[in-house]
């Protein structure tokens, strides 16, 4: 192996791999700087939470790597739901993550299964969708991973970074400035950047009218009840032609969204 | 010790999940387009049930018309002018902090 492709602080990583790590984390930075703002705002709302030691949040924080599952589960968690219902929510919340997949798995069918189970933990909207934008220019399925591991490493890091500084500084904040608005504030930021097409629009429609309607439902499973709700009634009554890609039905790139 | 016990089991299914479609699919095997419509809304609905649930209702009632909801509205006006998930969030804690200020 020539001098120059010797890692600088290992010499069992190569330059090469080196600077393609690096060019992942350069193209997914200016995502991350928008997962740490919305890791900031989380580590503020688990201090201000009661059932929540900060501690227990930022071991969560490291251990989930889904912000908006982690949101669902903190207010559901605040507001007394049974474990069940609250596990129902997180899968509901994170099932677009088996679709992201099921997109990503030709692509990393030529990794080790070790890369696999890593780059899976590390999958977010935006990593999901940087990695399909730049898989056509990466043929080689080597330097392909390890640009992969930069870019979705970064925003894990930037914005589980972003939670533990929220916890230091967030019992500072005074409880009169209602920290919890930044929950649906933060959804809200999420759907209106990302529902773009009429049947997720109907779903999230027909999902919000139900919670509402249903908020006497015990246990908090109105949300739960309200998302099924939305996702049969728009997939009962929404015409074919209305989804991405119609007539065909194929599949169409992972979006922006949350961490 | 509670809370922490179902971070690690939520981690875990959404482990689960992550991986899910990378294990099942790598090989011929295709998702059909009837589940992947399906998964599709599964987000929007979800977070609209949520956000609808914190923004609109507090404890079994609703929430009193102030600054949560006009906060709604910024981030809503701040999407027509700037489609970008930061933009909205800067937009909408702005005006709920300025609602906040106004008495609201």
């Amino acid at each position: 192996m020539p001098v120059t492709d010797l890692d600088a602080f290992s010499l069992r990583v190569p330059r090469h791999l080196r600077r393609e790590f690096a060019n992942g984390a350069k193209e997914m930075l200016p995502l991350s700087v928008g997962g740490a703002v919305f890791g900031l705002a989380m580590g503020a709302l688990i201090t201000a939470s009661t059932t929540i030691q900060p501690w227990a949040g930022a071991i969560g924080t490291w251990t989930l790597n889904a912000g908006a599952a982690q949101l669902a589960l903190m207010d559901l968690l605040e507001r007394g739901a049974p474990w069940l219902i609250i596990l129902g929510t997180v899968a509901v919340v994170q099932a677009r993550f088996a679709l992201y997949s099921a997109s990503l798995a030709p692509i990393y069918k030529d990794f080790p299964r070790r890369w696999r189970v890593v780059l899976a933990y590390l999958l977010t909207d935006q990593a999901a969708a940087l990695e399909k934008h730049f898989t056509p220019l990466l043929p080689d399925p080597v330097r392909r991973r390890w640009f992969f591991l930069g870019g979705a490493g970064l925003f894990t890091g930037m914005a589980a970074g972003g939670v533990m500084l929220g916890i230091v500084i967030g019992p500072v904040i005074p409880s009169s400035w209602q920290i919890g608005f930044i929950v649906p504030l933060m959804f809200l930021a999420i759907i209106l950047r990302t529902v773009s097409d009429k049947p997720s629009l109907m779903a999230a429609v027909i999902a919000a009218g139900v919670a509402v309607v249903a908020r006497d439902l015990p246990y908090g499973s109105n949300v739960i009840v309200a998302t099924l709700a939305g996702i049969c009634v728009t997939r009962l009554i929404a015409p074919a032609s209305w989804y991405r890609g119609a007539p065909t039905g194929e599949r169409d790139e992972p979006r922006e969204g949350a961490p | 010790m509670t809370a922490l016990i179902l971070f690690f089991l939520a981690s875990a299914l959404t482990f689960a999940i992550k991986y899910a479609g990378i294990a099942l699919f790598a090989g011929e095997r295709e998702l059909s387009p009837g589940w992947a419509k399906t998964l599709e809304l599964a987000g929007p609905a979800a977070m609209a049930a949520i956000a609808a649930n914190t923004l609109l209702l507090s404890g079994s009632g609703f929430r009193a018309f102030g600054a949560w909801h006009l906060m709604a509205l910024a981030a809503a006006a701040v999407t027509v002018w700037k489609r970008d998930t930061n933009w909205i969030l800067l937009g909408g804690a702005v005006g709920f902090g300025v609602f906040r200020l106004l008495g609201m």
